[in-house]
């Protein structure tokens, strides 16, 4: 119970140090940013996205849209881990955390939660904007016959899972990095270029499944509309990255716990 | 008999495998003191501080604090003890309330937002407590720094150079806090600085470290009576040069320091009241007598040797 207290108090200390940030404008211009541009565009290439009668226009809206996710939220999750540990460099503030009588434990992972919370989030107001915007357009013109069929929630939520899933061990690695190095930019470029290369061998067979800046994207070719059943919940990319989350989860841990605050 | 508050036992610790930043140091904090630990910049003092608060490993020896040791109830130690290390970590977006709400948390300290006032009240920022760090002056943010190791009312306050970057006002309004703290609250208080002046003002007890050892520690009264075989007192005097003669004769050394100012020293301050009126005999006009031996040639002895 101690236990529970003592993590409970962290978290909330964690979520009070994000008042006043940025954090939510980002993720708010995040989940925005796709939902935004297909809106216009559907309304702007009206003729060209219209379905043909019979077919279900959820399909296409919501495919098109989370395969331009890969590269923005894989930048978007480096960010949010560089920022929220950088808060704590900025204002000096390891020394002081680590002189209360709280353990290191609750104080590493509170932060780690935090941060896939509003990962979590934003994917959440993601798939809320693409729902909320094929109802719209067809308020605006019924022939985008978003209201006449129900969207595949089930294909939906198996998308959302595993998408956000893949982004764990790039939220741990980047974590670790971020409280090992003060500077700003140098783990984020890291993470830029990490990305990068993701994007680039995420074809090859070979080394995609061991390169976890790329399961992101690695995940969107495990999953075909055509056939959803593909895999249950999670891909084998997801399933990797929360293999990695636990390991360099734990070993970065231990690697700060035992680190001198200087 | 004296109860230790801290007590260490041949510390050691260094950064790299050249140096060796902190040795064999032995230190005894008693509890009810304002202890001052004193030395210049790069001396070990805030190594010695991080190490007593556990965020540094040292290489040997022991650290004791409330008599238990750091290695083995570190969480129990902090949980008596506040501590303000180098500048106040604040965050600039957050307000002075918002930082005392994340101290109580750390603390365990389930707290109402009028009982955290009152602790921006014993720093004098009540008025203050909806303001964001960042619009704080230097002072106030310490003084936030202050208010903040204060949360859950610590029975040791460890306070790393609380007076660094204070103008003349913050620093006598710091000097009061801690003075405060001590005689209202009962805390004990170790302050680190360089400044001995400060440390003068404030402390009851003093230790002089210099890279890394501990050179003295004691009672300040105890500091400022060592070291009586040499006392160099200026006098201010109307005939310099007669003086000189009459005091030589006496069997003390001296010399002219300034126009009209002679540096004599004694080696017992009896010997003083009798050069006195040696020069008064004389019809000599004294105008104005200065002990040189202060804290600070001491400690520049001290530091220095």
């Amino acid at each position: 119970m101690k236990t529970v207290i003592l993590f409970w108090n962290a978290l909330l200390n964690e979520i009070l140090k994000t008042k006043n940030a940025y954090l939510f404008v980002i993720s708010l211009a995040v989940a925005f940013f796709i939902p935004a541009i297909y809106f216009v565009h559907y309304i702007i290439d009206y003729e060209r996205v219209i379905p043909k009668p019979g077919v279900n226009p959820w399909g296409k809206f919501f495919f098109s849209q989370f395969s331009m996710t890969p590269l923005l939220y894989s930048l978007f999750v480096i960010v949010v881990t560089s920022y929220l540990v950088q808060m704590e460099h900025k204002s000096s503030a390891l020394k002081m955390i680590f002189a209360m009588p709280m353990p290191k434990w609750a104080l590493y992972f509170s932060k780690q939660v935090v941060i896939l919370c509003v990962v979590f989030v934003t994917y959440l107001i993601f798939f809320g904007l693409i729902l909320c915007s094929g109802y719209l357009l067809s308020a605006i013109n019924a022939e985008y016959a978003f209201h006449l069929y129900k969207p595949d929630f089930k294909l939906m939520s198996k998308v959302f899972l595993s998408s956000f899933a893949t982004v764990f061990g790039v939220i741990a690695l980047q974590y670790w990095i971020s409280f090992k190095i003060k500077n700003f930019l140098i783990p984020l470029g890291i993470g830029l270029i990490m990305v990068i290369i993701g994007i680039i061998i995420f074809r090859s067979s070979r080394f995609a499944p061991f390169f976890l800046y790329g399961y992101n994207i690695s995940n969107l070719t495990a999953i075909n509309p055509a056939n959803p059943n593909t895999f249950e919940w999670l891909s084998s990319f997801s399933v990797y990255s929360l293999w990695y989350f636990l390991v360099i989860g734990i070993v970065g841990y231990f690697n700060v716990s035992k680190s001198a605050v200087k | 008999m004296l109860v230790n508050i801290i007590e260490t036992h041949e510390l050691c610790y260094s950064y790299t495998a050249q140096k060796n930043e902190i040795k064999n140091l032995s230190l005894q904090v008693p509890k009810g003191s304002v202890f001052g630990f004193l030395g210049s910049n790069g001396s070990g003092k805030t190594t010695t501080i991080k190490l007593l608060l556990g965020l540094l490993k040292s290489s040997s020896g022991q650290i004791e604090i409330f008599k238990d040791d750091i290695k083995h109830h570190k969480l129990k130690i902090l949980d008596r003890t506040g501590s303000l290390i180098e500048s106040p970590s604040l965050y600039n977006h957050l307000n002075a309330l918002d930082h005392l709400k994340l101290v109580a948390r750390y603390k365990g300290k389930a707290y109402t937002n009028s009982k955290l006032e009152e602790f921006l009240e014993i720093v004098n920022l009540h008025r203050e407590k909806m303001k964001k760090t960042s619009a704080f002056s230097m002072g106030m943010k310490q003084r936030l720094g202050v208010a903040m190791a204060l949360i859950g009312n610590p029975e040791l306050l460890i306070l790393d150079e609380p007076i660094n970057g204070l103008d003349p006002v913050g620093i006598i309004e710091m000097r009061n806090l801690i003075k405060k703290l001590n005689s209202q609250l009962g805390v004990t208080v170790f302050i680190s600085s360089h400044i001995l002046s400060e440390i003068e003002k404030t402390c009851t007890h003093l230790g002089v470290i210099r890279s890394g050892e501990i050179l003295y520690q004691g009672t300040l009264a105890d500091f400022k009576n060592i070291s009586q075989q040499n006392i160099p007192v200026e006098f201010e005097i109307s005939e310099t040069e007669k003086a000189i003669a009459l005091v030589e004769k006496r069997g003390f050394s001296a010399k002219i320091s300034d126009t009209n100012t002679l540096l004599i020293n004694f080696n017992n301050k009896e010997h003083i009241s009798s050069v006195i009126d040696a020069l008064r005999q004389e019809n000599l006009h004294i105008y104005q007598i200065i002990n040189r031996k202060d804290m600070e040639s001491l400690f520049i002895e001290l530091t220095q040797q």
